[in-house]
């Protein structure tokens, strides 16, 4: 629906843009893993365009930033060059999207939701992402988009982690209500969230006993509110110390 | 590494600190007390509570206007829920 939409339109440009018909367009992130609140922005990959060093990462940026801006759907548009990984942020006006695209759906918007928060990067083509790799191959020769790794671990930590899910959703929620999901400005990223529950699991031994939900979500609470010092220990998941 | 807010390691990639820039730490350790202390109260409020004011508690829900109340006071029910249906 807008989501999909928005990322043909999104997809479209990119060929466009760059004059070149094997681009893909690849979602990441918290929609990817499932884990998505519906305020959720969503994080997509481009993939098929040769980059080979953080100026290739920087011009594509500007290249897509331009032609951002010539479309009426996109406002906000922001390319961050000096993150680890070069960014562009940008906001989807759902409300225009539905209006023009000959979108099935014609209903209003909400007005919180009308619009959608995307994130963009790059990522070379030659580093052919496998659904193998998780067994082990590519695994540290790969110079992978971090964030696909990371869609491979935290599938494979909500399977492996009874009620993982349903706590990651509900401790979202309430940072995202309190405006302190965003690392940039001083909050907790969600894969930090699944890190320390993950980490808190494994402490406490609690990855595959049958436990009570409700139980768990509120020893979590105490446990991170209250007895957890951040700084004398820091958060690992290998030992969940 | 003493600098950050919070060690959170990736296990990705073991030198990477994601709660490097959470300097609001504080506030979110004082959520989650604050949300402890919310569902620990409700918990045992709800474990005291009869049918009649259950039924009462339901109807006091969809009178409060702010939906995200709403939503909180909602999955809290749903949960209980589940977790009768377990027992």
């Amino acid at each position: 629906m807008d989501h999909s939409l928005a990322k043909k339109i999104i997809l479209d440009l990119c060929k466009h843009a760059f004059e070149d018909e094997s681009i893909k367009l690849d979602v990441f992130g918290s929609i990817a893993t499932g884990l998505a609140l519906e305020t959720s922005d969503i994080d997509l990959v481009v993939t098929g365009l040769k980059i080979e060093g953080r100026d290739d990462a920087i011009s594509h940026i500007r290249t897509l930033k331009d032609h951002f801006e010539g479309c009426q759907y996109f406002s906000n548009i922001k390319a961050i060059e000096g993150a680890s990984i070069p960014v562009i942020k940008l906001e989807a006006d759902l409300q225009k999207l539905r209006e023009n695209e000959n979108s099935k759906n014609t209903s209003i918007v909400e007005s919180e939701m009308r619009f959608l928060q995307i994130d963009i990067t790059f990522e070379d083509s030659k580093e052919k992402k496998s659904d193998f790799f998780w067994e082990g191959f590519e695994w540290n020769t790969s110079k992978l988009h971090l964030g696909m790794k990371s869609i491979h671990l935290v599938k494979s930590y909500i399977k492996e982690y009874v009620h993982l899910k349903e706590l990651t959703l509900c401790i979202k929620k309430l940072l995202s209500v309190r405006d302190l999901n965003s690392p940039y400005q001083g909050g907790l990223s969600s894969y930090g969230v699944i890190i320390m529950i993950v980490a808190y699991m494994n402490f406490f031994s609690l990855q595959n006993a049958w436990v009570n939900i409700s139980q768990l979500l509120i020893h979590f609470f105490d446990f991170y509110g209250s007895k957890f010092e951040e700084n004398k220990v820091g958060i690992m998941i290998n030992r969940g110390g | 590494m003493s600098d950050c807010p919070i060690v959170i390691k990736d296990p990705l990639n073991i030198e990477n600190n994601i709660g490097k820039n959470t300097y609001r730490i504080t506030d979110i350790k004082a959520q989650f007390l604050r949300a402890a202390n919310i569902l620990e109260t409700d918990k045992n409020e709800f474990l005291k509570a009869s049918p009649a004011d259950l039924k009462r508690q339901e109807d006091a829900i969809a009178q409060i206007d702010s939906p995200v109340f709403c939503d909180k006071l909602m999955f809290l029910n749903r949960i209980y829920k589940k977790e009768e249906s377990h027992e």
